[in-house]
């Protein structure tokens, strides 16, 4: 067992790990409120090699190379809500805003990761995490359960997390029925292909472009809109 | 297979010094030191926390025995015709409820230092049918210093709770004081587990009960405290002697299973 290498970091043993990821995600699925469970199954789940082919991938963006080394955070510290608020309408900073409003959240609403053991990969799931919000509002896809197993589904292609391959599957194994066909024939046969053509949401420094309109930040990103 | 190395690696590793309490004001909380006032305000908290929780994190994490283990101490208690009863750190009531329905006469003071716990308690009280709930009194106190009178109780019982006092021995000290002369100790505690079965006991409570605690009560940080404080309590007989030294008589101890937890009796002289 490690020591602690960061202020929330929770060194656990091999076999804490296993059983942290089986019981976590069985309290995800009974009870996906539990935002606690789904960050710590993300975590416990998100194993080295995982994590470093995501590391290597930022690294060869030349974006994505300045996040690794400057480690930029979004938080409440960094994002200046009034200065969002105060953006036209359409722009990315603006639609970030109502997001929060919406949501009655945060940025430091996020739970902290606590159980990664490498500070190099510490920050690629800090920045996913951090990101998730942008990656919906890229996508236009509200935080309803549909919009979640549509995000998680383009997460799942572009990352590769176990984390959102498991949550799109059985995400989606609880939709509603109508849901689920509006799903299965129309957002995932979209958001497929977006996560295939797509630039790699982890290298793209948002924050950098919060004054842009979103269409802009779209056709950057090569997204078409469903 | 793994190698043997990597076996132990993965069982992790305890740190077993079983000293309780050294000078300067200075204590342990669970493996972390802190001083003695600290102390007092961490097991606080770690209880107001734990309370809601507590019963189900209880079965949880031992599968249910520890309703065998309550029921066995109960069970063995000599409980005389009218006693009055001190039942310490006696939180939610389960050796409350026991007490009461192993004896009919027996009135119970129920004592706790943690307020959550009581009305938790006391919640349960009302809802258990067969508890005749004027038998009972909830008292918020500190063990080491009762707000009881001398020579007032004819029995003394404390369920694990005396682990995670400062003073073990100051709760002791207050049990003489408050016990009549013959009065009785009884006191159910985790213990030191027999060395044969200690790499697979240690193996699951680090390694399975903070992450039971963490899926269950979101809460990894009160039952890592809690394995941890069961190896700095003294073992079997360590914990006797103390008990002989307060003045008790006939001090003796039974195991159960297999030592992960004792019970510890004794006698207040008669003068």
């Amino acid at each position: 067992m490690s020591t602690k290498l960061y202020n929330t970091h929770v060194p656990l043993t091999p076999i804490s790990k296993v059983l942290m990821g089986i019981g976590s995600a069985a309290a995800a699925i009974t009870d996906p409120r539990r935002g606690d469970m789904v960050a710590a199954m993300g975590e416990t789940t998100a194993i080295s090699p995982i994590l470093e082919n995501l590391r290597k991938r930022m690294e060869s963006d030349v974006t994505g190379r300045k996040l690794l080394q400057n480690k930029p955070r979004i938080s409440n510290e960094t994002i200046n809500r009034e200065y969002l608020s105060s953006l036209p309408e359409n722009t990315l900073g603006k639609k970030y805003a109502q997001f929060l409003d919406t949501l009655k959240t945060s940025p430091d609403a996020r739970p902290a990761v606590k159980y990664i053991d490498n500070l190099e990969h510490l920050y690629v799931m800090q920045r996913y995490r951090e990101t998730h919000d942008f990656t919906h509002i890229a996508l236009e896809q509200k935080t309803n359960m549909l919009g979640e197993v549509t995000v998680k589904y383009f997460e799942a292609i572009q990352f590769g997390l176990p984390m959102c391959i498991s949550g799109g599957i059985f995400g989606a194994a609880r939709l509603l029925t109508k849901n689920r066909r509006e799903l299965l024939e129309i957002n995932l046969p979209w958001v497929i292909e977006q996560a295939q053509n797509a630039r790699f949401f982890l290298a793209f420094d948002w924050e950098n472009h919060f004054d842009k309109s979103l269409e802009s930040i779209q056709k950057e990103l090569n997204i078409k809109p469903l | 297979m793994r190698r043997a190395p990597q076996i132990l690696r993965l069982i992790s590793s305890a740190r077993t010094s079983r000293t309780y309490s050294t000078a300067q004001n200075k204590t342990h909380f669970g493996f972390t030191d802190v001083t003695e006032q600290e102390k007092e305000q961490k097991v606080h908290d770690v209880f107001a926390n734990v309370a809601k929780k507590y019963d189900l994190m209880n079965d949880a994490m031992s599968m249910g025995v520890h309703r065998l283990w309550k029921d066995y101490y109960v069970g063995g208690l000599n409980i005389p015709y009218n006693a009055k009863i001190l039942d310490m750190a006696g939180g939610t009531g389960d050796i409350a409820f026991r007490l009461c329905r192993h004896s009919a006469t027996a009135k119970v003071t129920v004592s706790d230092i943690n307020q959550p716990m009581l009305d938790v308690g006391k919640e349960r009280a009302n809802s258990e049918k067969d508890i005749q709930v004027n038998r009972l009194e909830w008292i918020c106190a500190n063990a080491e210093e009762m707000p009881f009178a001398d020579n007032t109780y004819d029995l003394f019982t404390m369920s694990f709770g005396i682990r995670n006092c400062t003073h073990p021995d100051k709760v002791i000290q207050e049990a003489f004081r408050i016990l009549k002369p013959g009065g009785q100790l009884a006191i159910l505690e985790f213990s030191q587990v027999n060395s044969a079965l200690k790499p697979i006991y240690d193996a699951y409570s680090f390694n399975v009960i903070p992450v039971l605690g963490e899926i269950l009560a979101s809460d990894r940080a009160s039952y890592q405290y809690l394995v941890e404080s069961i190896r700095k309590f003294p073992d079997q007989d360590g914990f006797s002697q103390i008990i002989r030294d307060k003045g008790f008589d006939n001090v003796r101890y039974e195991n159960l299973t297999f030592g992960v937890c004792a019970i510890h009796k004794g006698v207040k002289p008669r003068k």
